[in-house]
């Protein structure tokens, strides 16, 4: 007996509609007996974490706090949620398989899964996102290194210290002509100061970067409930948007000079701060954003990545943006990697040396991409909006488009997340060996009539639960 | 760029690794690096916790079956020369044989030669889990070893395994090129 391709194909159908629904179709979420923002509200406050803003991790601007991942509680949530969803991703890729491969044989459904596995071994997407790309090595002639030397004495002894000391006054500047504002009492005297200060600010900052860049598209006149959403690499992004286009942030707000900052400076983008440990604060925080949306002629900027990602991919787009009724503004921001990798690995390099290492290079070359305005349509769920969106982004800067959950690279799966997968695996040898109930009669038959079968672990040969397969280990 | 690995190859072993496994200098370099990246403890072996950290592969039903086979030594680790190993079966063209005998030991648990009844059960019953029932499941390790046993011995002798092989040509399917 063996089972065609076209039966196959059905039984995955059938499968697919009871299982949790195919990555693709992106209910990712719906296994959830409560909402998103309910269990959240369960899970005590983190340093960085917001529902929405996952990726501006707060400014620091130059005393190089450790910008926060996600706390404990909210990787346990990521956690268990790839461990629910994964066995609707297993069914996608052997669904996939299936119609590549074309392996007839009886029990060889593990063929595909050896081979992939030791592809995925030397080399996988999730990994590879999160890696700066190698620039190729340009100097192994004589003259070339010759050249790269001059190059990197330019740079360094020269170029460096310039942008160090217009980096440094810029910030110094803006910080001074903000101080001033408690001089006056006049609100607008205020306002036109801290907007001055802010144009210094931004312009210290971009100069010091020698960044060039080249924005695309049309940006619309009115603001009004809207909402800018971007793929994220670095902190830099926040920055030249904010050049082009007065952005409302949302981030973490900090303490001391860096908070005065925040309050001063970057006060004309009328950015939402959230205080850290206030557990209400989250809800709060959604409720200003949505506030403001309704008031402000400023967009609201978010990154649905929630972290950096090298330029060459694109991680799942987190809801959170795509919930808020707002029209969407899509950015697709591309960095050229000729004269600086702009990837801030945060668990590798802290942002002073990170903001070091690209004044030293030539320069910041960017690419920055306004698309058309999208909204939410009627029958589509926030995350399939999300889908749609992250698409558009990761077409227009050519990234590769991956579904992996950014903050997976901060959790660790436990061993018993097997469950989820041969749950999956089950129920595929099931409809493809169009198993019967009924009992049968040869030589593992003390399996079915011994309850102890039930004891027959997943970890291999650790246990024995019948004689006979005692007896035939013994021969061996 | 930077010291981001605890221990680096010497030129010797590169040269040694090269030449044991049939891949380049610079193949053999950069697979170093991936094998540093995987081994989040820096203790120059990766154990199979590690491997799950790369989602991809957590989902792959097979893993624990794979690692067990790549960790010829058997102490839970895969060494560096384990995996590079295993690799150049994968990546090799010529190592047909070696393709064959790699599914074969997936499926014969307790190395005997022949991949009996319970092998196959047991194999299985790692990759669904507490989805099938055990008679399910026994029926289908029945109806795949009655089908192929040729000897009617109630198992699958490596011969009897490269017979069912020839109807698709497994050596290929699991060769792919390495790209890297």
């Amino acid at each position: 007996m063996s089972i065609s391709q076209s039966d196959v194909e059905q039984a995955l159908e059938e499968l697919s509609s009871q299982e949790t629904p195919l990555f693709s179709q992106v209910s990712y979420e719906s296994g959830d007996e409560t909402s998103d923002s309910e269990s959240l509200e369960k899970i005590p406050r983190s340093k960085s974490y917001v529902k929405l803003s996952r990726g501006v991790q707060g400014r620091s601007i130059r005393y190089g706090t450790q910008m926060g991942g996600p706390g404990k509680s909210e990787l346990t949530f990521i956690q268990k949620r790839f461990e629910r969803t994964m066995p609707g991703r297993l069914l996608h890729g052997l669904r996939n398989e299936d119609s590549k491969e074309k392996i007839k044989g009886d029990f060889f459904e593990a063929i595909s899964f050896v081979k992939r596995g030791m592809q995925k071994i030397v080399a996988d997407d999730f990994t590879a996102a999160f890696q700066e790309k190698k620039p190729k090595a340009w100097n192994f002639e004589w003259y070339l290194f010759f050249t790269w030397v001059l190059g990197v004495v330019l740079r360094y002894a020269i170029l460096l210290p310039i942008r160090i000391l217009i980096f440094a006054s810029g910030i110094l500047l803006a910080s001074l002509i903000a101080s001033t504002t408690f001089i006056f009492r006049n609100n607008k005297m205020k306002a036109f100061l801290n907007k001055l200060a802010f144009k210094i600010f931004t312009e210290g900052c971009v100069l010091s970067w020698h960044a060039t860049v080249a924005y695309h598209g049309n940006v619309p006149k009115n603001f009004r409930n809207t909402v800018i959403v971007a793929n994220h690499t670095t902190m830099i992004d926040a920055v030249l948007m904010m050049r082009r286009q007065l952005v409302s942030i949302v981030g973490q707000h900090h303490v001391g000079l860096a908070g005065l900052v925040q309050d001063t400076i970057l006060s004309p983008l009328e950015p939402i701060w959230f205080e850290r440990g206030a557990q209400k604060d989250r809800k709060q925080t959604v409720r200003k954003i949505k506030k403001h949306l309704q008031t402000s002629n400023i967009p609201i900027l978010l990154f649905p990545e929630g972290t950096c990602v090298n330029n060459e991919y694109c991680v799942m787009f987190k809801k959170g943006a795509f919930e808020l009724d707002a029209t969407i503004i899509p950015v697709a921001i591309r960095y050229n990697k000729i004269f600086v990798d702009a990837f801030w690995n945060s668990r590798k390099k802290s942002l002073p040396i990170y903001l070091l290492g690209v004044m030293a290079s030539w320069g910041l070359v960017a690419d920055i991409y306004f698309l058309d305005p999208m909204t939410k349509q009627e029958n589509e769920t926030p995350i399939q909006f999300a889908e749609r969106v992250k698409n558009v982004i990761a077409k227009k800067a050519k990234l590769k488009n991956v579904s992996w959950d950014g903050y997976l690279k901060y959790i660790k799966l436990s061993d018993k997340f097997k469950d989820g997968r041969s749950q999956v695996l089950g129920a595929y040898l099931k409809r493809k060996f169009q198993v019967s109930k009924m009992k049968s009669n040869t030589a593992n038959s003390e399996f079915d009539e011994n309850p102890n079968s039930r004891l027959i672990k997943n970890r291999l040969g650790l246990s024995i639960t019948s004689p006979n397969e005692f007896e035939k280990k013994k021969i061996k | 760029m930077g010291l981001e690995y605890s221990k680096e190859l010497t030129e010797e072993q590169v040269n040694e690794f090269s030449k044991s496994s049939g891949f380049t200098k610079t193949q053999i370099t950069k697979l170093y690096e991936k094998f540093m990246i995987l081994n989040t403890q820096k203790n120059g072996r990766v154990s199979y916790q590690e491997f799950l950290n790369i989602p991809e592969l957590a989902s792959n039903p097979i893993l624990e079956r794979v690692i067990s086979i790549i960790d010829k030594n058997n102490n839970q680790f895969i060494e560096f020369s384990e995996l590079i190993h295993t690799l150049s079966i994968f990546v090799v063209e010529e190592k047909k044989k070696e393709r064959i005998d790699f599914v074969f030991k997936i499926y014969d648990l307790n190395g005997d030669g022949f991949i009996s009844n319970g092998d196959l059960f047991l194999v299985l019953k790692s990759m669904a889990g507490d989805n099938l029932k055990d008679i399910q499941l026994q029926q289908i390790v029945d109806k795949t070893i009655a089908k192929f046993d040729k000897d009617e011995d109630g198992k699958l002798s490596y011969d009897e395994f490269i017979n069912l092989t020839k109807d698709f040509k497994l050596d290929e399917l699991l060769y792919y090129e390495l790209e890297i």
